[in-house]
């Protein structure tokens, strides 16, 4: 088996790409950015240069790859232009579902996210929620777009299928994308964390490790046309806020504050985004999400796929000695 | 006391959120929608968490057998409605000469004819209950007049005269009318869209609907008569009234014509 991976030199694409690696599969790695070679040092991995919205390049990978995990993701809140979202994770998409076709690929697994079916009430949500909450952000809008594009394309007989990861957390190279590890990171640098009152709001935290297993067992067991949220343990902000404490600073300081004054920064900071171009460190959106539960369920997952959650407190154990092991040096 | 909800127009944008809204607060609901919009989903999502009665009828309100038809359908089940939320209506910018008029005949026929048939059907059965509450969906640019909007601001207005006056006729009875004046909504993902073509200010003054649904139940169980949902909107509601007309003229084309502008590009996209 020979798998194309595109966004391999992000979080999530990096340690799919080496773990497949590893495993003693021969990988194909798109990447963008020439510098990103070095995170994937393994004779397994064959690295090429390119973009999902060059055909050519995408074509030049793929080649001779019978999976091919479609990771490559504008994955942020904010983007100077707009419209950069809906190129590159919907059109991006298209272009890597069309020359798949072309390639008659036999299998191909799309990452999306469980915020393509948005926030929960009572209950945790599962791959068949419908989603009740407005659409706030461009991110959650392309990712669900792009997830229609690939259904359209299933109806016609395309090998395709979707797996959503939660929020992911756990070692790995050092981005953005996991908003746990850069709150891990400034409990280690700083000792204490601002946190809204409302810490009783529920998400779910995936590993890492977890997340990339089921990416696999998605390419080798998971049905066609499928969803399959990948997640973790469902915990609320107290909760995670306290494990980090105990095992970083047991005397660090969690700070509980109001709403309302990061409701005013973030709209003061989308202003500073519009008007000038700055990049805003949290949206009035992000403010949003703060006080409503995220709580998936991945018991299709677990049962279809044999998916396993590795337990919430090991799981931010080995991520605490990661990331203090990477910040020592 | 536990109420007992009608919401026109659930299956999408402010109605869901009415819904959602509802249920929270242990109403049971009866939700009407056009068919295939995705009801009977919506409704087991909120019988499995909130517990609930929940029951829906798939139908076109601009037909006004469809009308009728829900009519019957309320007053066979002999459900105890308590809450009448007239919320389904049709919007868009049209320049009134290149547009068919069917368009504006749906506008027409939705946002008007059903609100006030409806009302009238179901007044007897709001009458009956110990206390009845009804919120019509209006608009702030009921206030506003400006192109793009002739046919659909017009229809609001008449849901605002409409409101006002039967919470006239109705004063010391059991039943509170409200009319519901919002703003711009992010009532779903192009309205969305459209909406990053504004200015900042314009952009903040967009509302999401789960909280204007919050909001305008809350001000309606505390009986307020017109309910302007964001401090933002209120502030140029009533700032508003103090410029000459030039000047709120000059406003309100800037905004319609910038939303006019990202409606055909997004049309066309």
């Amino acid at each position: 088996m020979k798998s194309f991976i595109t966004g391999a030199s992000g979080y999530l694409g990096q340690r799919l790409a080496m773990k497949l690696a590893k495993n003693g599969e021969k990988v194909h790695a798109l990447i963008r950015n020439p510098k990103a070679v070095k995170t994937l040092g393994h004779p397994n991995i064959k690295v090429f240069f390119g973009d999902v919205l060059d055909d050519t390049s995408i074509k030049a990978a793929m080649e001779g790859c019978n999976a091919v995990f479609h990771v490559a993701a504008l994955a942020r809140v904010w983007s100077r232009d707009s419209d950069d979202f809906y190129k590159i994770n919907v059109g991006g998409t298209s272009n890597v579902i069309r020359i798949s076709q072309e390639l008659n690929v036999s299998k191909f697994i799309l990452t999306s996210s469980t915020g393509t079916i948005g926030p929960s009430l009572n209950l945790p949500n599962n791959e068949e929620t419908p989603r009740w909450s407005s659409f706030n952000n461009d991110y959650e809008i392309s990712k669900s777009l792009a997830d229609k594009e690939l259904l359209k394309h299933v109806a016609n007989g395309f090998p395709g299928l979707i797996v959503m990861p939660s929020r992911i957390f756990g070692p790995g190279i050092a981005s953005p994308s996991s908003g746990v590890n850069r709150i891990i990171i400034g409990f280690i640098k700083k000792g204490f964390a601002v946190i809204p009152k409302q810490s009783r709001v529920i998400g779910n935290y995936g590993f890492i490790d977890d997340i990339i297993n089921g990416h696999i067992l998605a390419r080798d067991k998971g049905a066609i046309g499928e969803k399959y949220i990948l997640g973790g343990e469902n915990k609320t902000l107290g909760e995670l806020f306290e494990a980090i404490k105990n095992r970083v600073n047991k005397n660090g300081l969690i700070l509980k504050i109001p709403v309302w004054p990061l409701s005013y920064y973030s709209m003061f900071s989308q202003f500073l985004a519009d008007r000038f171009g700055i990049e805003p460190r949290i949206t009035p959106d992000l403010v949003k999400r703060l006080g409503q539960n995220s709580a998936f369920d991945c018991s299709k997952a677990i049962s279809q796929l044999g998916y396993r959650i590795t337990p919430f407190e090991e799981a931010i154990e080995t991520t605490i000695r990661f990331l203090s092991q990477s910040e020592d040096r | 006391m536990k109420h007992f909800v009608m919401i026109t127009g659930a299956s999408e944008g402010l109605g869901k959120s009415f819904a959602i809204e509802s249920a929270k607060r242990g109403m049971d609901l009866f939700l009407v929608a056009l068919p295939d919009t995705g009801l009977p989903s919506l409704c087991s999502l909120i019988n499995s968490n909130f517990g609930v009665f929940v029951d829906y009828l798939e139908l076109d309100l601009t037909d006004d057998q469809s009308c009728i038809q829900l009519l019957d359908h309320v007053k066979s089940k002999n459900y105890p409605i308590s809450f009448l939320i007239n919320n389904a209506g049709v919007g868009g910018n049209y320049l009134f000469t290149n547009e068919n008029f069917t368009t504006f005949n749906r506008m027409i026929q939705l946002n008007i004819k059903a609100t006030a048939m409806i009302t009238h059907g179901l007044l007897d059965v709001l009458q009956a209950q110990d206390t009845a509450f009804i919120i019509n969906v209006s608009s702030i640019i009921a206030h506003f007049e400006g192109a793009y909007k002739q046919v659909y601001g017009a229809t609001k207005s008449f849901v605002y005269y409409f409101s006002k006056s039967l919470q006239h006729e109705l004063e010391n009875t059991n039943v509170h009318v409200s009319v519901l004046s919002p703003g711009g909504i992010n009532s779903n993902i192009s309205h969305f869209r459209k909406c990053q073509q504004l200015n900042t200010i314009s952009k903040l003054s967009i509302l999401d609907p789960e909280f204007v649904a919050s909001y305008a139940i809350q001000k309606c169980l505390q009986k307020k008569n017109q309910i302007i949902p964001g401090r933002l909107m209120r502030f140029y509601f009533l700032f508003s009234k103090f410029l000459p007309d030039f000047v709120k003229y000059r406003l309100v084309k800037n905004t319609n014509v910038r939303i006019f502008k990202a409606q055909s590009t997004l049309q066309r996209v």
